[in-house]
């Protein structure tokens, strides 16, 4: 009886010990793949930035040659978002058609999917100080956040990554000539 | 046999906790491996990604290359899954100056495999070649090999992108996949995206649970690249159109099929579809002549300045 019993303790010590090492070995995968799926997400942001400043700084921009100075012409905040014609992407024109836009995205890692969602938000704000500002400036601040959601046998962490950036209408007009 | 009959609970149990105890210890060493492989796998591939994120970052448009170099590469070969030669030019600093040169990057596989989950996974390494101007004359016809920039690479994936997000792919030339045409286009690249995956092998797998741990040793890094010279309305920008080069065969690689026939009008589409229509054959060697300088750009209207 007495064997027994310190059996059975003997089982209960190891079995809390193997969880403990199981939970270990888990948070440290776990953070292994946070990694990868950050670098991911990161990924998936910067992408979208790229693809939304390639566009004219405003609407009012189109087709005309050099940086804006003036804010005559410039869309109203309430304008934001796609104009008239403006039906999928590949027809937007200038920065702010992304305001409020949202896109599922999917990457490929080691033959399984990681799914992401993007969200794209702009607004006007103060060029000297980077605050918003109701009304036009000559600086729009482009903001994209991908966010992962909770997948896999050992749960892929939710990951958000927030990237930021100022745009001017001299943003996409640099040339060097070397 | 008295003594073993009377501990024998004991001598079970025990031995049970042994063997589990062997086992928790064999996991936990693997798993210190993994991580210190993964640390290891993400640094090669981040330092690789960085220097080749530089350069073609630094990459220089066709009015520029055609310019400074004579003439003008740009070529992505492989397919959707693979990019076996990414050729571009791009500007070296050396000393206080610096020059142009045609980087290639081709991809060489190594015959070799890495086990990635439960999946094997060929290896590659990665060569840089280069083409410059010598001291007088023209560029020369060849490539030259420089080295082994990346070891270990399962992916390697280059994707352009034109100013209005449509992927470039250049149908109809050098076996359909990526070569652009032979005059300045507006679906010439602004954007890349490019794609590394490099992995190493982790310690050995034992059973079938440790199998599914070591993804850890794979690292990927994937990023959009915007040359900082393309602009946003890439080669919309004025400047002078040459040929394309016809690119220079690497050792022992097969001469590509014949060129398509040249379409009669070579005027930049002011509304371009995504696919290129067939281009005009490119030029079988660099063009050394001076190209032509811009047109005068027009006056910026009130509001506006150039």
């Amino acid at each position: 009886m007495q064997q027994t019993i310190l059996a059975l303790a003997a089982i209960l010590i190891f079995s809390l010990y193997a969880m403990s090492r199981h939970q270990a070995d888990a948070s440290r995968e776990r953070l292994a793949i946070t990694a990868e799926v950050e670098t991911a997400a990161v990924g998936i942001a910067r992408t979208r930035m790229h693809e939304i400043t390639l566009r004219e700084f405003d609407e009012a921009d189109i087709g005309r040659e050099g940086a804006r100075s003036s804010l005559a012409g410039l869309t109203a905040t309430s304008s934001f978002g796609p104009d008239m014609g403006e039906t999928t992407e590949a027809t937007y024109d200038d920065i702010d058609d992304f305001d409020g836009r949202a896109t599922p995205q999917t990457v490929q890692w080691n033959g399984r999917n990681l799914v992401f969602r993007d969200s794209v938000s702009v607004r006007y704000v103060v060029p000297a100080t980077a605050a918003a500002s109701a009304g036009a400036t000559l600086a729009k601040e482009v903001t994209i956040i991908v966010t992962a959601a909770p997948d896999g046998f050992i749960g892929t962490p939710e990951v958000a990554a927030r990237l930021r950036r100022i745009v001017t209408p001299a943003s996409s007009t640099s040339l060097s000539t070397s | 046999m008295q003594a073993i009959l009377d501990h024998l609970t004991a001598i079970l149990v025990g031995a049970t906790l042994l063997g589990a105890m062997m086992f928790i210890q064999f996991r936990q060493q693997q798993s210190s491996i993994e991580t210190v492989a993964r640390d290891r796998v993400h640094e090669q591939t981040t330092s690789f990604f960085d220097t080749i994120e530089r350069e073609v970052e630094n990459a220089r448009t066709r009015p520029q290359s055609v310019t400074g170099l004579g003439y003008y590469v740009m070529e992505i070969q492989g397919n959707d899954d693979r990019t076996d030669r990414f050729t571009f030019t791009t500007f070296e600093p050396t000393g206080t100056n610096g020059q142009l040169a045609s980087v290639s990057y081709v991809l060489v596989p190594t015959g070799e495999t890495v086990r990635v989950g439960t999946a094997l996974r060929n290896t590659y390494d990665l060569e840089r070649w280069s083409n410059r101007l010598p001291a007088s004359g023209p560029a020369p016809n060849d490539y030259t090999r420089e080295g082994i920039v990346a070891t270990d690479l399962v992916t390697f994936r280059v994707r352009a992108f034109d100013k209005d997000g449509s992927r470039v792919t250049w149908a109809g030339t050098n076996g359909g996949y990526a070569r652009p045409g032979a005059t300045a286009s507006a679906l010439d690249p602004v954007r890349f995206e490019i794609e590394v995956e490099g992995a190493t092998e982790g310690p050995r797998q034992l059973t079938g649970d440790q199998l599914a741990t070591s993804e850890q040793t794979l690292a990927r890094v994937a990023h959009s690249i915007r040359p900082i010279n393309a602009s946003a309305t890439g080669s919309l920008v004025s400047g002078p159109t040459a040929s394309a080069r016809d690119l220079p065969l690497l050792p022992g690689e097969p001469a590509p099929p014949p060129p398509p026939p040249p379409t009669p009008s070579p005027t930049p589409s002011p509304n371009p579809s995504p696919q290129q229509p067939p281009t005009p054959a490119p030029s079988p060697s660099p063009n050394p002549g001076p190209a032509p300088g811009p047109p005068p750009r027009p006056a910026a209207p009130p509001g506006y300045e150039v």
